[in-house]
């Protein structure tokens, strides 16, 4: 692979959540108000937000005493 | 509320003003302010008038032209100038015009925009963008209505040659002129000409002074902190819940009670305070005005400081003093009074009272009442006003309560209490930012600015304060106090907040011990940290790009090359810099989710084998595969099939029926197969198994015939196909005779 290109697929404009800790994740799929906000679970530290719902689950995530940091807003 | 008078991007604005002109008048000012020797091709027409305007040498050619030809227009110009804006209500700058004496302000207003120095604002009211049509003249522009909708645009360039220029207005201290400013001037220039020709001198009638102001005691002049120290404190509370206006512009209740309860955002002056309505309104516009709020439809929230507050005290307050005549929906008289649709006249009014104070020589002082009563004299507002109401004083709370603590001027008192009285002058900053002096020296720098103590409050000194280090501690703590101590605090909150504002740990670490001379007491480095830990542990991308690599191992690879990418899977990467991220990869697909899904599934002859297209998949489609269907065994990667099993797995995760079809009709382009259905529905039919005999025949014609003979017809029963039909047991002999009468046997295999 040296000196050569990967192959990629590119997916833009995705929001998401990840988490440091897979539990984190936990708890906001089991809180119902942030779970609406989830399109899916993309491994156990990704979580696929629905789209044009990531400021409502960042305001959500406060709610919930997290202090996420929103990157590229 | 209208559009800010800070105009970002100028030759862009101009070009789409300029594109609006019909092309008979673009071709006129082209012609009035580049001056070609030949003509200008169509094309070219807007970017020469865009050049032109940006040139010093032309624009003082043509500000000398107009002020040979058309001295109203001259002074409109300076006018718009004093303003610092790129952008003036025509109501004031008329206003003015028409103070000054000049009989016909709309034709100098007309002349200025034919001659291509000043340009009409044609922005929707509340929009950056231009509106459409054509604008065919400017009579026809300077007759629309609402009036408080039409402003001038005048570029920068022109903004900064067209001062100093006198306006000819008095020293008050003289008294008052038989004539109007204009007039006044024509008339010394008359008179000039009389004694250059040695002819007699037409007759005057000298002014009677005013009476001569002493004040008692010292100038009092403001530090230039305290609006902005307000200002942001009024950041942080739009920050805890938006500032939320109604339709007609009024406060909602509760904002209101939260504004006008805050003791930070009232006058703390007592005399002051009992003239000056509202308080808290004006902060409120002066924060729009600003910048500082930013509009969400009818909410005020935070919006960001001004990017010249970090050149220092004098770019903050050059900044305000601009905004100030941008402060539209409050006045100094009534207070929070939104009216949209109507010019208000005090911002003309305010500058006008700042202009007639720079007429007066430096150490000079005057009343406030003698500025306000020239101005209801002759600022068409107030002259002749026969409302009492109207001619109600607002000057000297105006003087008092901005324009000092903007330090635009200096206060005295003339006895030994405020109730005796105050005297006016303008300051060496008012000097400065009216045209009449140098900008004063830079003020002392205090390294030490503030003193952190363990129970996390910062104890923050008014002299040390810059603007720049006001706005970076309001971003990371919460104001409890402002005095020439203010009181800062520390919280979870308000750190977050200057995190996610782009400070880093280290920042906020660097900034407090940097200007407080010492090290962080422990307990608040280990708060801090642990705050900003916390913030670590979840991170939300509202737009990320993803690379998916097409395995581990190429991912691995990537990082080891320091691609600028963060993982967050097996395979998957966030792309952390746009610009230098695409260096080494090779893009075999691409997926904007910004978009709506496009189908990415083939299906299969047999109607539950899905293939993936994987140039068309999204990440999506990845989580809900696994959920939906199962992968087919030795099958090539992407191609899944729908099991029963799966599809009860689903229905166990809360997919209804219908979730699964509109999922199928969104991925695969079209309806369920009725295999696929079968899969989900079959559970809800009903059924019978049994032996049945069956008649076959090799015609269907002849079947639709014994259908219908009634011999045959009473023995036969369910129709089964083309050529097949049930017979009951009981019938076969009667339908065996029924055959034979039509000459047809059959072999029976019973």
């Amino acid at each position: 692979m040296n000196g050569q290109r990967f192959v990629v697929k590119v997916h833009r404009r995705v929001p998401l959540v990840v988490a440091e800790d897979p539990l984190l994740l936990e708890e906001i799929l089991a809180r119902k108000k942030a779970a609406t906000d989830i399109a899916g679970r993309l491994n156990e530290r990704v979580l696929v937000i629905r789209q044009g719902r990531a400021e409502g689950l960042v305001d959500e995530l406060r709610q919930m005493g997290h202090t996420p940091r929103v990157q590229g807003r | 509320m209208i559009a800010s008078s800070a105009v970002n991007d100028w030759p862009t604005l101009l070009a789409a003003v300029l594109s609006r002109y019909d092309e008979i008048l673009l071709e006129a000012v082209a012609s009035a302010v580049v001056r070609p020797r030949g003509a200008i091709s169509a094309s070219d027409r807007a970017e020469r008038i865009i050049g032109a305007v940006d040139n010093p040498v032309i624009v003082d050619r043509r500000l000398g032209e107009i002020g040979d030809a058309s001295p109203p227009s001259r002074h409109l110009l300076a006018i718009m100038a004093h303003f610092h804006a790129v952008r003036v209500p025509l109501a004031d700058a008329v206003s003015l015009l028409a103070t000054l004496g000049h009989g016909n302000p709309l034709v100098a207003v007309r002349c200025a925009l034919e001659a291509g120095l000043v340009f009409p604002d044609l922005r929707q009211p509340g929009s950056t963008e231009v509106g459409q049509g054509i604008l065919h003249s400017f009579e026809a522009w300077l007759a629309g209505t609402p009036v408080a909708h039409l402003a001038l645009l005048i570029p920068p360039v022109v903004m900064s040659r067209a001062l100093p220029f006198s306006l000819g207005l008095p020293d008050i201290r003289k008294g008052e002129l038989i004539r109007a400013t204009a007039a006044q001037a024509a008339f010394v220039a008359e008179q000039q000409r009389r004694t250059d020709e040695g002819l007699p001198p037409l007759e005057d009638t000298p002014p009677t002074p005013v009476d001569s102001v002493l004040p008692l005691g010292g100038a009092i002049e403001g530090d230039g902190f305290d609006i902005p120290c307000r200002l942001a404190v009024l950041w942080q509370l739009a920050g805890e819940a938006p500032v939320r206006l109604t339709q007609a512009g009024e406060f909602y209740r509760r904002d209101s009670d939260r504004l006008r309860q805050l003791p930070a955002l009232n006058v703390d002056d007592d005399l002051t305070a009992a003239l000056l309505p509202d308080y808290a309104g004006f902060l409120v516009d002066l924060a729009r005005a600003t910048g500082i709020f930013a509009c969400q439809d009818t909410d005020l929230v935070p919006g960001t400081f001004p990017g010249e507050w970090q050149s220092g005290i004098y770019g903050m307050l050059e900044s305000l003093y601009r905004s100030l005549f941008d402060v539209r929906a409050w006045n100094p008289r009534d207070g929070w009074k939104p009216e949209p649709e109507t010019a208000n006249p005090f911002p003309s009014a305010e500058l006008l009272a700042l202009l007639l104070l720079a007429e007066l020589p430096g150490a000079a002082w005057a009343r406030p009442t003698d500025i306000e009563n020239w101005i209801h004299r002759h600022h068409p507002y107030w002259k002749g006003a026969q409302r009492p109401g109207r001619t109600a004083p607002w000057l000297e709370a105006w003087l008092a309560g901005v324009a000092q603590p903007l330090r635009l001027v200096e206060m005295a008192r003339l006895g030994l209490s405020d109730n005796d009285g105050r005297a006016v002058r303008l300051s060496n900053i008012g000097r400065w930012l009216t045209g009449q002096g140098a900008q004063p020296g830079e003020p002392p720098n205090y390294p030490q600015a503030m003193v952190v103590q363990p129970n996390l409050e910062i104890l923050v000194y008014r002299q040390a304060l810059t603007p720049l280090l006001l706005s970076r501690l309001t971003q990371i703590g919460a104001w409890k106090s402002l005095g020439n101590a203010c009181v800062l605090l520390l919280d979870k909150d308000t750190v977050y907040r200057g995190l996610e504002s782009g400070e880093s740990l280290e920042d906020i670490k660097t900034l407090l011990e940097n200007h407080s001379g010492r090290q962080l007491p422990g307990a608040v480095m280990d708060q801090l940290k642990t705050w900003a830990g916390r913030r670590e542990r979840l991170t939300v991308f509202p737009a990320a790009t993803l690379l998916e690599f097409s395995s581990t191992t190429d991912l691995d690879e990537a990082l080891a090359r320091g691609m600028p990418i963060q993982r967050v899977g097996d395979r998957f990467a966030v792309l952390l810099d746009e610009t230098l991220g695409y260096k080494h990869v090779r893009i075999a697909g691409n997926r904007d989710y910004g978009l709506p899904p496009e189908p990415c599934l083939v299906v299969g002859d047999d109607g539950v084998t899905l293939t993936v297209d994987v140039g068309r998949s999204d990440l999506l489609l990845e989580i809900e595969l696994p959920l939906l269907t199962d992968p087919v065994t030795h099958g090539e990667r992407g191609v899944v099939c729908l099991t029963p099993a799966s599809l009860q797995r689903a229905t166990n995760a809360g997919w209804t029926s219908e979730d699964i079809a509109r999922w199928f009709l969104r991925r695969a382009g079209h309806n369920l197969t009725p295999a696929g259905r079968a899969l989900l529905n079959a559970h809800t039919a009903t059924g019978l198994l049994e032996r049945r005999l069956v008649l076959s025949l090799s015609s269907d014609d002849v079947l639709d015939g014994l259908m219908q003979w009634p011999t045959t017809a009473a023995c036969l029963g369910e129709r089964l196909g083309p050529c097949s039909v049930v017979v009951p047991a009981d019938k076969i002999e009667a339908l065996e005779a029924g055959l034979k009468q039509l000459g047809l046997e059959i072999p029976m295999n019973l």
